[in-house]
């Protein structure tokens, strides 16, 4: 996974107030977004490396209710900086995609 | 509050003896409640006993910072957050600092907070203008759900004014009296003039608080240790509880025990102790216990046998928490299953439903629980409650609450688990389904 751009990491963070569930996200970017039983948006993975900016901003960009916030990180060590345990693929109960 | 205030006097005494072969320090269990009548303690007594001495504010505010630090005080109110961290945060911060004396005790299970406000007001009140002078904060709020709290420390304040000492401005508001409205940021929007909900972090409060200021939001108890650190030092602070954990605990041990009431106790004497020496023991047996009111969950009456010991580190390492240290026995001769079911449902209820998890989280965690106590379960509900409460919901509130149902659910599936099969298998284990929470007993719509 090294990239050129690791010197950037950007941590994902799903305001939880401002989610109605909506579900634009997991149809989006079902890499990082599973949608809980009741359609609110559940983050997978919570720390991303700078390959997936694009991606991860436009996501952002595209939930109407403004709840995803991408925050650039320092990078402290050497690991993927996964730092929640990834789910396996269909683990949410409703996934929708 | 009148009985809690004589039970706690009372037990105070009769500790001090019972601990007393036990005990290393056994000094350092009358530091905040000692050696009081069920009065409030006034201003002249509270100087009498080197109350508001010079040498306690003598230190320069960045040393005094450094005297908590170096203290070890950590929070009592819950999250056992290290004090001198937090107040060189909000010292640090941009604007203004405040302090906010968060007196809201929502836990329905303690009564600590209120029996020391009742006791000692100018403790908390020294506490909460060393703290002001420390990080330069120009402004205090008292916030309370109780009016007798307010009643209390508005005496203690105009005592206080009235012999002459300037004081930063001071506020005491009152706000409802709802679980979450004691969380810091709740605490924080109510002062704010709107609803006493919890806020999306950041910003945390300690950047962006009470009128966007920087604002120190410390429990009344970890402000009523600040008095003797500034006048005595770290070292005598720390002459009583664990290195990691160091001063007293102020416990409210409730339930099945003979004689329920507040104590204070050094940090770190054993659980088992606490029930035996000040409880006078637990008659009916000893089912599971709720050992850090309701937020920490459940802990098998096993971990009473291996030691478990009245600090944070010992309680998590057993699977529970401190938390604000309100102690319920639940003895062998009720349902266990069926608090842990009506546990569930306080924290549905208690829900601020603002975040869709914990709205419909916490909903379905005590529905799922429900069906099981009454062995009537849908198909994977043991399942569905273990991916709820280990998996799908930890962390996704804006607050801690949804965090605590899932502890109270995760807890409950370890501790009670026999008692899950027997009532999976049978429809209920035939002792007594009744409440016996404090706070939480039965009434209309429930079983």
């Amino acid at each position: 996974m090294a990239t050129t751009d690791t010197r950037t990491r950007l941590r994902v963070r799903v305001d939880p107030i401002r989610c109605t569930a909506f579900g634009f996200c997991a149809e989006f970017c079902p890499e990082l977004f599973a949608l809980d039983e009741w359609g609110y948006a559940w983050l997978k993975v919570r720390d991303v490396d700078g390959a997936a900016e694009r991606l991860v901003r436009e996501t952002a960009r595209l939930c109407p209710r403004n709840a995803i916030f991408v925050d650039e990180i320092a990078i402290e060590d050497e690991s993927d900086g996964t730092v929640l345990p990834a789910l396996p693929r269909g683990d949410a109960p409703n996934r929708r995609s | 509050m009148i009985a809690p205030l004589s039970d706690a006097e009372t037990m105070t005494a009769s500790m001090n003896e019972a601990l007393h072969p036990w005990q290393p320090t056994p000094a350092g269990a009358t530091r905040l409640l000692g050696g009081h009548s069920q009065q409030p303690e006034s201003f002249a007594d509270y100087v009498q006993r080197g109350g508001y001495a010079p040498e306690a504010w003598a230190h320069a505010p960045g040393e005094l910072i450094e005297l908590v630090a170096a203290s070890g005080l950590r929070g009592r109110g819950g999250g056992a957050y290290p004090a001198g961290a937090k107040w060189w945060a909000v010292a640090a911060g941009a604007g203004r600092p405040v302090v906010l004396v968060n007196a809201a005790e929502s836990e329905p299970a303690s009564r600590k907070d209120r029996v020391l406000l009742g006791l000692r007001p100018h403790l908390v009140i020294e506490g909460a203008l060393l703290a002001a002078r420390a990080i330069g904060a120009d402004d205090c709020v008292f916030y309370t759900h109780d009016p007798a709290a307010k009643q209390t420390i508005e005496a203690a304040r105009r005592e206080l004014e009235h012999a002459g000492a300037r004081l930063p401005r001071w506020r005491t508001v009152v706000a409802p009296a709802t679980y979450v409205a004691g969380e810091a940021s709740a605490a924080v929007t109510f002062v704010n003039g709107r609803a006493a909900k919890p806020t999306s972090k950041p910003p945390r409060v300690h950047e962006r608080g009470v009128a966007g200021r920087p604002t120190l939001v410390q429990n009344v108890e970890t402000l009523a240790n600040v008095h003797a650190i500034a006048r005595e030092g770290a070292d005598r602070f720390r002459a009583a509880g664990t290195w990691d954990f160091p001063g007293t605990v102020l416990l409210t041990l409730n339930g099945a025990v003979r004689r329920p009431g507040v104590f204070e106790v050094p940090a770190g004497v054993t659980l088992a102790q606490v029930i035996a020496h000040l409880g006078g023991g637990a008659p009916h047996g000893i089912q599971a216990l709720l050992p850090g009111g309701y937020y920490g969950g459940w802990l098998p009456a096993t971990a009473l046998w291996h030691g478990v010991a009245l600090d944070p580190e010992s309680l998590r390492a057993a699977g529970s928490d401190l938390g604000s240290a309100a102690i319920t026995v639940i003895p062998e001769s009720v349902c266990g299953l069926w608090q842990a079911v009506r546990l569930l449902r306080f924290f549905a209820a208690e829900s601020a439903r603002q975040c869709g998890p914990c709205t419909f989280g916490t909903a379905a965690m005590a529905d799922a629980l429900e069906r099981v106590a009454r062995g009537t379960p849908r198909a994977d509900d043991l399942g569905r409650l273990h991916h709820y409460a280990e998996r799908m919901l930890p962390g996704r509130g804006a607050c801690g609450h949804l965090d605590g149902a899932t502890a109270a659910a995760r807890t409950a599936l370890a501790v009670f688990a026999d008692d899950i099969e027997t009532h999976l298998r049978h429809g209920g284990c035939g002792r007594p389904t009744r409440s016996i929470l404090p706070g939480l007993e039965d009434h209309r719509g429930d079983h």
